[in-house]
């Protein structure tokens, strides 16, 4: 899952894409409103963190820009201000959740979460395929009850698949939801991991869950 | 009494009763003398008439009064012997001259004339002089000045009525647009100072106050807002590092990493610069700073103030001057002063264009004058510079270490020691902050 963060005061937000990538989110952060705004036009975010008092442009602004130009992205509005006028304002220019600041990180993670499960229509908590089960709040992966230790990097791969489960996800998708710019843009990465992926879910089960469609991409589970 | 619709009414409704009072007073005494001159006449034309009927027969008079129904009357000769007296009648009236007043024989209230006459002689003799009083009862005067008297009264009264309730109405009417107002202003609280009372359609004696007092609203919301603004700032400059530092500890507790600590401890270091900021701020609003009179040798107060800037200066590439002469001395508060140039060098530092300069001086009329290379300040945000929590929007840094309150406190603290704190943008672009006495300051 690919998140933005749009946050100027630096020390939060290096602590946020520190902590957001340690939970396994690939994170692209700038603490410009401007560049924010470029960044949600131009990569397909599952999940946007925006501050309000932003230099450049604010983040109403931005949300606004989004949501006029058709852009869909879930987006938590992150804030000092609590006033509910402010929050009413956020919610109706299309913003999908408040925090106020502080918060507790644990409290934006299961928001993100949330935020993430109705992005792909999920209500339940768990993505199920044959005897493989994704489950998106403890970020645990089972096959056959037995639990398979992923990278942080391995599982957001599979959740991203499982969230797409039975549809063939190009490797530019696949790139652009679990990796962020930092990531080095090489192919070869997302094959190694993907074949770690393989060996760790689908050797030593006589039924294969993750195939490879050439020149198109990864399926999970039967084709739809 | 407090009301003034009350006060009035009862103002008005004493002076109509004064008024009417001396009106019927002057009517009423002038009706009853009126009355008393008729029934006077009417007497004397009585008298005058039985005058008439007497006669001088031979030696003697002859006289029949007529039966007087309720009157009396009683003739004299000249010297002085009844000569007769009304049928009915065998006292004695008073033989006096002229209108008087008297009990009549028969107990009631009454008055009488007295006439001096010449009867009639057939023989033609030298005339002889009789007297003849007649009293008659007052009842039917009386009567009338009781009709009168009930009468002014009763009509005054209904006047009186009349003339207070409509006073109380008109007034009340008149007062219509005052309970309006008050209306109108009862609903205005901190949440409804966009409201402005009208104007249109009040009478001009309240055209005058209402348009103060819309005066006074537009401060007042501007004040509010400039408060709400301050707290909206106020809770984002706190809220932001306390959500850095709570992020911070709480990824550091999943997962911690070198540096974390003294990440920790910056953001808390310049919390608690903002809060004591803060705290200095109120102190001052609330004037409970007082300002002390102390000798300060300028150059090394200066030269003391810059030490804590001169690692981040050097850093910028800024060139510092000290142009302060030692002898350089001023009388004011010292403490406050430090804080003062503090800010100011802070705020150079932080501002100047890196590889510029920061100029430091003394004398031509201020105190001391801190000027840096710039880059300028437009004319429109030398004025905002000031204000709490403003923030060039252009240049503003990410929240934090300088969170606009530096300046505005820096204002407060030379106002409090007797001092004025203005910036400007000179004509070669570099930016003066000038610290000068104040003339007419009262330091406090």
């Amino acid at each position: 899952m690919r998140l933005l963060v749009v946050e100027d005061y630096s020390p939060l937000r290096e602590s946020l894409a520190r902590g957001l990538r340690d939970a396994g989110y690939a994170v692209d952060a700038t603490g410009d409103g401007i560049e924010g705004l470029w960044y949600a036009e131009n990569h397909p975010y599952d999940a946007i963190i925006i501050d309000l008092m932003l230099p450049g442009i604010g983040g109403l602004e931005i949300l606004g820009k989004l949501r006029a130009a058709g852009n869909p992205t879930h987006v938590l509005i992150l804030t000092a201000l609590d006033a509910v006028a402010d929050r009413v304002a956020g919610l109706d220019l299309g913003a999908d959740d408040y925090l106020v600041k502080p918060f507790a990180f644990d409290e934006l993670l299961a928001r993100l979460r949330v935020m993430v499960r109705r992005r792909y229509d999920r209500v339940d908590r768990a993505i199920r395929i044959d005897d493989l089960e994704i489950d998106i709040q403890a970020r645990r992966v089972r096959r056959a009850g037995q639990v398979v230790a992923l990278s942080a990097r391995e599982y957001a791969l599979i959740e991203y698949l499982g969230h797409r489960t039975g549809h063939i996800v190009s490797r530019t998708e696949l790139w652009a939801h679990a990796y962020d710019e930092l990531a080095e843009p090489n192919s070869n990465v997302l094959d190694v991991h993907i074949s770690h992926l393989r060996k760790k879910i689908d050797d030593g089960h006589a039924r294969k869950l993750i195939h490879t469609w050439r020149g198109q991409g990864y399926v999970l589970g039967d084709r739809r | 009494m407090t009301s003034i619709r009350a006060r009035l009414t009862v103002v008005l409704v004493g002076v109509v009763a004064g008024v009417l009072a001396a009106l019927a007073a002057a009517l009423y005494v002038g009706v009853r003398d009126a009355a008393w001159q008729q029934f006077d006449a009417g007497l004397e034309a009585r008298a005058r008439a039985l005058a008439a009927i007497t006669e001088r027969e031979g030696p003697d008079y002859d006289l029949v009064l007529p039966r007087l129904p309720g009157a009396f009357a009683q003739v004299w000769r000249p010297d002085h012997s009844v000569l007769g007296r009304s049928p009915g009648f065998d006292g004695d009236l008073p033989a006096r001259l002229g209108g008087f007043a008297l009990v009549l024989p028969d107990g009631r209230p009454g008055r009488a004339l007295g006439i001096a006459f010449s009867p009639r002689d057939e023989l033609y003799r030298p005339p002889t002089e009789l007297v003849l009083v007649l009293a008659e009862g007052i009842e039917p005067v009386e009567a009338a000045e009781r009709t009168v008297r009930v009468r002014f009264v009763a009509l005054g009264g209904v006047a009186l009525a009349l003339v207070g309730a409509l006073t109380a109405w008109s007034l009340s009417r008149a007062f219509r647009p005052l309970g309006a107002l008050t209306a109108a202003l009862a609903r205005i609280d901190d949440k409804h100072l966009a409201i402005r009372l009208p104007i249109a359609g009040q009478p001009d004696e309240l055209a005058a106050p209402v348009r103060t007092l819309n005066a006074l609203l537009d401060r007042l919301d501007q004040a509010f807002a400039r408060e709400r603004q301050f707290t909206a700032n106020v809770s984002h400059e706190l809220r932001t590092p306390l959500a850095g530092l709570r992020t911070l500890l709480e990824v550091s507790a999943r997962a911690p990493r070198p540096g974390d600590a003294a990440e920790a401890l910056a953001i808390v270091v310049q919390l608690c610069a903002m809060v004591e900021n803060l705290l200095l701020l109120a102190r001052l609003d609330a004037g409970q700073l007082a300002a002390a009179q102390d000798r300060v040798a300028l150059r090394a107060l200066v030269e003391e103030c810059w030490r804590p800037h001169a690692a981040a200066a050097a850093a910028r590439g800024l060139c510092v001057r000290n142009r302060v002469r030692e002898d350089a001395v001023a009388t004011t508060d010292r403490d406050k002063l430090r804080v003062v140039i503090g800010n100011l060098l802070s705020n150079a530092v932080e501002y100047t264009a890196p590889g510029g300069w920061v100029e430091i001086a003394a004398g031509d009329g201020a105190l001391l004058d801190v000027t840096d290379s710039g880059p300028p300040i437009p004319p429109d945000q030398l004025g905002r510079l000031f204000e709490r929590l403003w923030r060039g929007d252009a240049a503003r840094a990410a929240t934090g270490v300088h969170c606009g309150i530096g300046l505005a406190l820096a204002r407060s603290l030379a106002a409090c020691a007797g001092l004025s704190l203005t910036a400007a943008t000179l004509d070669d672009g570099s930016v003066r902050f000038r610290i000068a006495p104040e003339p007419d300051a009262v330091p406090r």
